[in-house]
């Protein structure tokens, strides 16, 4: 015994197991509720996952599961606006929400003293923001969303670009033909009677899952989970059928022009859904394409012929099929179409040879210490138990998720790769736009205001 | 003499000529009788209007507390079965407080100091090599030396190539990055946990083998100089890099790490060698946290002792520092700006749909005293959601996404900054509502409830701004190139507890005046018409790198 502890004593610390260790517990109304403690910080987190994003808006409503979102902080019956955060943030913690295509996620951080504050006002903003639902708090988050859309895509360089693989990789009609944040015309369009009618078949306990991570007891988490949202009533839920698997039957070329100094080329592919056959192995790809400067395409773009700045690849991992994008900004005095060659030709090289063993290993390793990474906020945990169980139905299935990553091989690689990259795309370039002549014309002053 | 006679007199006969027009004259007694009258009855008249204007506000917020009450009955009868639960907001129990790790020290024989934070089954470790080389020891026209230096280190070292370097910390699963801020030049290294020895022999190259390779270093300049170019048209860096430039000039902190296309372009691979050779383990420290133990740390990184004495470390303050860089610590030095800096900035970008506002002026050292005051006062002015300036710019009046503050405190007097994106329409509204809020943050003691939660809000961000380890080790880097001591961050939540309304007021009338801030807008001078009502001076028109134009 002593001697087997020695051993372990002198050999390097191993890496700890990755791994979450949540339990949990499904209420009558069908809300999942998963805790797990963690002494180490006086602190805790709550992560509330809907089930509801913008693949789920009406036509001509684009952006509207994100601005309800907004309307989620605008006060409900016995946590009126602007409570929510002022008592939060009195008392130390902290909140935030984001949108995606498949999911509305909220949380909240601070110390463990506020965990029965947490579910007091999530409860009651699941419960009864309705009943204290007005035109004035729509009207007020409308001009607030409208403004992050300017802020986060029309005034920052190339920002228009990425609304394009939004909307332009999934065909009309598909619910990832449109961008997340909407347009301001649907965004004007919304009205109180469509925030009450989302509210009322989307914000239900069954179509909700909630983790807790921190420094709490389960058994008190879940005795709290029982007294504040057993009461919700379930509902029936609209189906949802997921649409057939796509690729686009012919490539797609786009040219913008925006407010840059240098030109952009942009591709995008529809890619395999999340959790999936091939969704890991498109990760792995877009590692060994272009993170870090080891990748081939920073090494070939960006090092070698530097004929770009930066260049990324990523995807945008969605439940009814992903998006695989690959863009670079065009150094001083080149071309978009130098751009594109080069991704081509190394697209080409990728397509006939395949990945080394070495990229693959290499690969692995990083994205096990993506994994430990997101292990060591409160909030991210939270986040991954919920994730998890809505992918799953298993809160601690993070080996399970890691497992897709670790079985890959150079094979399964380039089948993948095969069958996203040698697909047709949509190819976008950006241009810099004519500047506007030095002579100004007058902005008049218009109210922003509200009240 | 006269002319103040004269100008009574004048006013007298202006006076008389006035009520001539509209009353017959009168004798004197009557004149006085009568204005005694008419004060009084004016006096009445103005009693009897606030009175009315009383009640009137009085049954209006009657009226509405009424209708509030009446809508909350509806809302409460509306309740459904068991949502009683939520009639009672919880309490929240008193909570022991948390307490941020001091370093253990131990310095190696060249002098160098290794400081350790060890945490048990911490799933991530951090390696950092932090030397106090940062932008603000950038010579004179060659601002972006120390960020683009540290980026050389990246670029080959013992033997191996930028690429060869990357593939082996990839391998590893690592990151590593060395990054220049304005006090420091950092590298950093951190992995999943058992590879410390390789970590510590890869950081070991990158910070005492650089290469410094020429055919690396053109092409590393030339990168640097597209991406500053790429950056001109991002109104948020620009209106940055005209606020720094405006208030420190040619001091060392009128220049972002990054430096702009001139002077970057000024930079050649001698300077980075020798700015380089400037590093001394008197100004340097490696800092590690995870689960590793002291001596794991110690063995791991023991060719550092190999670090000898720098060539030309700087051990006075360096050159081209301001009066105000550092040597008047708390003392309010940067109080009233500096004579001839701009009150007034404006970089054009035609056509934008938002204007970028800064507001902001050079504020104390790390080092000052009333660092967590300020802190606290900052929460409440822009570092929370329900802050003053999120609350008027975006939930009142929805001019913008977000308004925010803060102070970027280092060794020397770095800025307060108030910022924020707003549409262009209503640009001249926004600004107004930012100055009058600051101005009111620092004129106005804060209520008691705003200090609680300056002060709540603040030791949580301590938890959670440690969190990570890469955070808890730069965060320690922070306080080594600031020169405050090690403990420093523990002693905040103690110096909360006894932090008062009146001292919080006091330390930003010494640190801020609101009068004298300077003012950047980086959007669409068709603007300028919106600012009238606001009397700025004229604007200086400066490039999106900072250059006056």
């Amino acid at each position: 015994m002593l001697a087997s502890l020695l051993l372990i004593a002198a050999a390097a610390a191993p890496a700890p197991a990755l791994s979450l260790h949540g339990e949990k517990i499904t209420l009558d109304n069908g809300l999942v509720v998963i805790a797990a403690q963690d002494k180490s910080v006086p602190g805790v987190s709550m992560d509330l996952w809907y089930r509801v994003g913008s693949r789920d808006e009406e036509p001509g409503r684009t952006g509207f599961a994100h601005l309800f979102e907004h309307l989620m902080f605008m006060g409900a019956v016995h946590v009126p606006y602007p409570q929510f955060d002022t008592i939060m943030e009195a008392a130390g913690g902290n909140n935030n929400a984001s949108t995606n295509c498949d999911r509305t996620n909220y949380w909240e951080v601070g110390p463990s003293n506020l965990l029965e504050t947490f579910f007091w006002m999530e409860s009651d903003r699941m419960a009864t923001l309705d009943r204290a639902m007005t035109d004035d708090k729509l009207k007020a988050q409308r001009l607030i969303v409208q403004n992050e859309r300017r802020q986060s895509y029309e005034n920052r360089p190339y920002g228009m670009a990425d609304l394009a693989f939004e909307e332009q990789v999934y065909p009309k009609g598909h619910p990832y033909s449109w961008s997340t944040i909407g347009s301001h015309a649907d965004l004007e369009a919304a009205t109180l009677p469509d925030v009450l009618k989302f509210f009322r078949t989307w914000y239900v306990p069954n179509n909700a899952v909630l983790a807790v991570v921190g420094d709490v007891d389960p058994q008190a988490v879940f005795a709290m989970a029982k007294k504040y949202f057993a009461f919700i009533p379930k509902k029936e839920l609209p189906k949802k059928e997921a649409p057939a698997p796509y690729k686009m039957p012919e490539d797609k070329k786009l040219t913008l022009t925006d407010k840059v100094e240098n030109e952009k080329a942009l591709y995008a592919w529809p890619s395999p859904a999340a959790f999936k056959p091939g969704d890991a192995e498109a990760d792995i790809l877009q590692s060994i394409l272009a993170r870090g400067k080891a990748s081939r395409l920073y090494e070939r773009l960006v090092h070698h012929d530097q004929i770009a700045t930066e260049v990324r690849a990523f995807q945008l991992n969605q439940e009814y099929g992903s998006v695989f994008v690959i863009d670079a900004v065009a150094a001083p005095g080149h071309h978009a179409q130098e751009l594109r060659h080069a991704i081509d030709d190394e697209v080409k090289k990728l397509l006939a040879k395949g990945v080394t063993r070495a990229e693959l290993d290499s690969t692995k390793s990083r994205l096990q210490s993506d994994f430990a990474r997101r292990l060591e906020p409160l909030q991210s945990r939270a986040e991954l138990l919920a994730q998890y169980e809505v992918v799953y139905g298993d809160p601690n299935s993070l080996e399970k998720d890691l497992a897709r990553y670790t079985s890959a091989t150079p094979a399964s690689v380039l089948a993948t790769a095969k069958s996203i990259l040698g697909s047709p795309k949509l190819s976008v370039e950006v241009l810099p736009e004519v500047k506007p002549e030095a002579k100004p014309t007058e902005v008049k002053p218009q109210s922003g205001g509200v009240k | 003499m006269n002319a103040r006679w004269m100008a009574a007199a004048l006013a007298f006969s202006m006076a008389c000529a006035t009520t001539e027009q509209k009353k017959p004259e009168l004798n004197p007694l009557e004149q006085e009788q009568l204005e005694e009258k008419q004060k009084a009855e004016a006096f009445a008249a103005e009693a009897k209007k606030k009175a009315e204007a009383q009640a009137k506000e009085r049954e209006e917020a009657a009226a509405a507390a009424a209708k509030a009450a009446a809508e909350k009955a509806a809302m409460l009868k509306a309740m459904i079965a068991g949502e009683d639960v939520l009639l009672t907001r919880p309490t929240i129990a008193p909570l022991s407080g948390f307490e941020a790790p001091v370093p253990a020290e131990v310095k190696l024989k060249n002098g160098l100091r290794v400081l350790v934070i060890e945490r048990a089954g911490a799933p991530i470790e951090s390696l950092v090599f932090v030397t106090k080389l940062g932008s603000t020891r950038d010579p004179a026209g060659k601002g972006g030396l120390s960020s683009i230096t540290a980026a050389m280190l990246e670029a080959g070292s013992a033997k191996k190539s930028q690429t060869q370097i990357a593939q082996l910390a990839d391998s590893m699963g690592a990151t590593l990055r060395a990054l220049a801020t304005t006090d420091g030049l950092e590298a950093l290294v951190s992995a999943q946990p058992g590879k410390l020895n390789e970590m510590g022999a890869l950081l070991a190259d990158v910070a005492m083998k650089p290469n410094f390779d020429p055919g690396e270093w053109k092409k590393a300049k030339a990168q640097r100089l597209a991406q500053l170019t790429d950056e001109m048209a991002e109104p948020r860096v620009a209106a940055v890099n005209a606020a720094m430039a405006a208030l420190y000039g040619d001091a060392p902190l009128g220049h972002t790490p990054q430096g702009t296309p001139k002077t970057v372009g000024a930079i050649e691979l001698a300077d980075v060698k020798s700015f380089w050779a400037q590093v001394d383990p008197s100004e340097a420290v490696i800092i590690a946290v995870g689960s590793a133990t002291q001596a794991q740390v110690l063995k791991a990184v023991a060719r550092f002792e190999g670090i000898a004495k720098g060539k030309g470390a700087a051990t006075a303050a360096p050159a081209g520092a301001g009066k105000d860089a550092g040597d008047k610590a708390g003392q309010g030095a940067s109080q009233a700006p500096a004579d001839g800096r701009p009150r007034f900035v404006f970089v054009d970008f035609p056509g934008r749909p938002q204007s970028v506002l800064w507001v902001g002026q050079p504020s104390v050292p790390s080092s000052s005293p009333d660092q967590v005051a300020l802190r606290a006062m900052n929460v409440v002015l822009g570092g929370s959601f329900t802050s003053r300036l999120n609350q008027n710019l975006r939930e009142k009046n929805g001019y913008s996404y977000g308004a925010f503050s803060n102070f970027a405190f280092g060794k020397g007097p770095g800025a307060f900054q108030a910022a924020s994106s707003v549409k262009t329409q209503v640009t001249g509204a926004a600004l107004g509502e930012m100055l009058k809020e600051i101005a009111h943050a620092v004129n106005d003691p804060l209520s008691n409830d705003e200090l609680d939660k300056g002060k709540a809000m603040l030791a949580y961000g301590l938890v959670e701004q440690l969190e990570r380890a890469d955070q808890t080790a730069l965060a320690f880097a922070g306080l080594f190139t600031a020169e405050v001591p090690m403990d420093t961050l523990r002693k905040i939540v103690p110096q909360l507890k006894t932090l008062t309304v009146a001292e919080v007021n006091a330390a930003a009338k010494r640190s801020l005046a609101p009068d004298a801030m300077t003012i950047v807008i980086a959007g669409d001078p068709g603007v300028m018409g919106q600012l009238d009502a606001l009397k700025l001076p004229a604007p200086q028109k400066r490039d999106a790198t900072g250059a006056k134009q």
